[in-house]
C-alpha cells in the first residue's frame, strides 16, 4: 500500500499539549492511507509515542534517528 | 505605499496592530505606510476572563471594550459586513470582504483565531457548558450557583484547544468554590482529558496531578468524548468509558476560522501551515501567521500572540525599510494557573525551555489578577 503524507510536525519542543496531543489531533484529521511525519526530541516521547499507537490502532511505518532527534512515520492505514 | 492588512481584532491582531503602528510611525505619518485591521465586530472581548465570569468572580462588561479605543490613531480599523474577511486570496495579494470590497496588501497578518467545532461531538451543544464562549460563561456561572451536590463532569474533548491551562483553572477553582459553599463532600469531581494524565507538558502534568489527588478530584484518562447522552446525562469515550454526570462542564473540540477554509488555506481543522520560528505562512513569505491561527505545537494562547507580535511587527518593520534583520520567534509562552479562588501559580517556557511551576499562592492570584486588569492598558496598547 503506497502511503500519502499529510501532514509534517515539528514536535521537538515544548508544547501543552505535549507530543501526544498534538499527534493524537492530526491523527484523527488522517484519511486510511495517509501519514504525518513527526520530529520529537525525547525517548519518552518516543516511548509514549509507541504506548498512544497500540491504543489507537495508529502504525509507525518508518523510525529513524535525525541528530538528537527521532523522525517517525505514522499512518491510518484502515 | 507600502498596505498591511491584518485579518482579526482578537488578542493577536490588535497588540500586532499597536506594535506596527508605533514601529513604523514615522512610515504612517508620511504615509508611505498604511496598517488596517478587519473585524467584523466592534467589541473586544478579553476571552482569559471568561473562565472569571464563569466563576461569578467577574461581569460579562468588565471584560469588554470597544475595539477602537484600544487602537493606535494611526490604524485604520474597518467592522461590519467590511471588517468580515470573506476570502483571504494570497495569490492576488488581497482580502475580499463580505462586503464585496476588495483590498491589496503588500504584507498580511492572519489572526481569526479558532472556532467552537460543537457538531463533532453528537449530543455536546447540549449536554455541555463552556466558558470558552461568553454565552457559556454566563450559563456556568448560573449553573454552579445551583448547584447542590452530585457529579460534575470537567472533559476536554479534543487537543489542542484555546487556554490550554483553562481546564486545570476551572476545575480547581470549582472544587475551591464547592468547599467555600460546604457542598465539596456532597461532590464528586472527575476531570477526564484526551491523553494520558491531566496536562500534556510531564512537568506541569506531574504537578497538576498531585494537587489533584490532594484535592480528591478523580481523574479519567486517555478519554476521548465520542457522546453526550442527555437523555441519560452520561459521556462516553471512545475508550469504551463511560460517566455518569448531574453537570457537564468542559472544553469542546476547536478549529480554525470559516475563512481560512472558504480561501483553502489551512489544514482539515483549518489551521495555517506556518514556520514555528519565522510565523511566515508556509510558502508565502508576505503573509504572518498569529495565535490560535497557526498550526505550529504550540499553546494557542493570548501570551503566545503577544510574544508573537513582537516577531511579526519587527520583522515587518525592517522589511518595510528595506533590512534584512530578521527576529526569531523561540516559543515562549506565559501562562497563569489558577489553583482556587485565590491562589495561583503560572508557567513560563519556550521551545527550548520547558515550565517548571512553582508552588501555588495567593501573590501569583493577584499578579493574575493585576495581569488582566493592565491587559487594556498596557498589552493590548503593545505599550511593554
Amino acid at each position: 500500500m503506497s502511503l500519502k503524507l499529510y501532514k509534517s510536525m515539528d514536535l521537538t519542543g515544548s508544547s501543552c499539549a505535549g507530543v501526544i496531543g498534538e499527534l493524537s489531533g492530526v491523527y484523527e484529521e488522517l484519511q486510511p492511507g495517509e501519514y504525518v511525519e513527526i520530529l520529537i526530541g525525547a525517548d519518552s516521547d518516543r516511548k509514549d509515542l509507541y504506548a498512544w499507537a497500540a491504543r489507537v490502532g495508529a502504525k509507525v511505518v518508518k523510525e529513524e534517528r535525525q541528530g538528537n532527534a527521532f523522525r517517525l512515520e505514522v499512518a491510518k492505514l484502515s | 505605499m507600502k498596505n498591511i492588512l491584518i485579518a482579526g481584532a482578537g488578542i493577536g491582531g490588535t497588540i500586532v496592530a499597536n506594535r506596527l503602528a508605533e514601529k513604523l510611525r514615522q512610515e504612517v505619518e508620511k504615509e508611505e505606510v498604511s496598517i488596517t485591521i478587519f473585524d467584523k465586530n466592534e467589541k473586544h472581548v478579553f476571552q482569559p476572563s471568561q473562565l472569571l465570569v464563569g466563576m461569578g468572580l467577574e461581569n460579562p462588561s468588565e471584560i469588554v471594550r470597544n475595539e477602537k479605543e484600544l487602537l493606535n490613531p494611526r490604524v485604520k480599523f474597518i467592522s461590519g459586513k467590511d471588517g468580515e474577511i470573506a476570502k483571504i486570496d494570497v495569490s492576488n495579494h488581497s482580502f475580499v470582504t463580505a462586503g464585496g470590497k476588495n483590498y491589496s496588501y503588500d504584507y498580511a497578518i492572519i489572526s481569526t483565531g479558532s472556532t467552537l467545532d460543537w457538531d463533532m461531538i453528537p449530543g455536546l451543544r447540549e449536554g455541555m457548558l463552556t466558558v470558552w464562549e461568553m454565552e457559556g460563561a454566563i450559563r456556568t456561572r448560573e449553573a454552579i450557583k445551583n448547584f447542590t451536590g452530585g457529579t460534575i463532569v470537567f472533559n476536554v474533548a479534543r487537543l489542542p484547544h484555546k487556554c490550554p491551562v483553562g481546564p486545570l483553572e476551572e476545575t480547581l477553582m470549582l472544587d475551591d468554590y464547592l468547599r467555600r459553599r460546604g457542598i465539596r463532600e456532597k461532590t464528586e469531581l472527575v476531570y477526564t482529558y484526551p491523553i494520558a494524565g491531566v496536562f500534556g507538558i510531564p512537568n506541569v502534568n506531574k504537578a497538576m496531578t498531585k494537587l489533584f489527588e490532594s484535592r480528591g478530584i478523580k481523574v479519567i484518562s486517555p478519554f476521548t468524548l465520542k457522546e453526550v447522552d442527555t437523555q441519560n446525562r452520561t459521556i462516553e469515550s471512545n475508550e469504551g468509558e463511560k460517566i455518569k454526570y448531574d453537570l457537564l462542564l468542559g472544553v469542546p473540540p476547536h478549529m480554525g476560522a470559516k475563512v481560512i477554509a472558504d480561501s483553502a488555506l489551512g489544514d482539515r481543522r483549518n489551521w495555517v501551515p506556518t514556520d514555528k520560528n519565522t510565523l511566515q505562512m508556509k510558502d508565502h513569505s508576505d503573509v504572518y501567521v498569529m495565535g490560535d491561527t497557526t498550526d505550529i505545537p504550540i499553546s494557542k494562547a493570548g501570551s503566545t500572540a503577544d510574544f508573537e507580535s513582537y516577531a511579526v511587527a519587527d520583522n515587518i518593520a525592517s522589511n518595510v525599510r528595506g533590512n534584512d534583520h530578521r527576529k526569531m520567534y523561540d516559543g515562549s509562552v506565559f501562562c497563569f494557573i489558577a489553583t482556587g479562588m485565590d491562589t495561583a501559580t503560572y508557567i513560563r517556557f519556550n521551545y527550548s525551555n520547558p515550565p517548571i511551576p512553582p508552588p501555588p499562592s495567593n501573590i501569583h492570584w493577584l499578579a493574575k489578577l493585576a495581569y488582566n486588569r493592565l491587559y487594556w492598558s498596557l498589552t493590548a496598547k503593545a505599550v511593554v
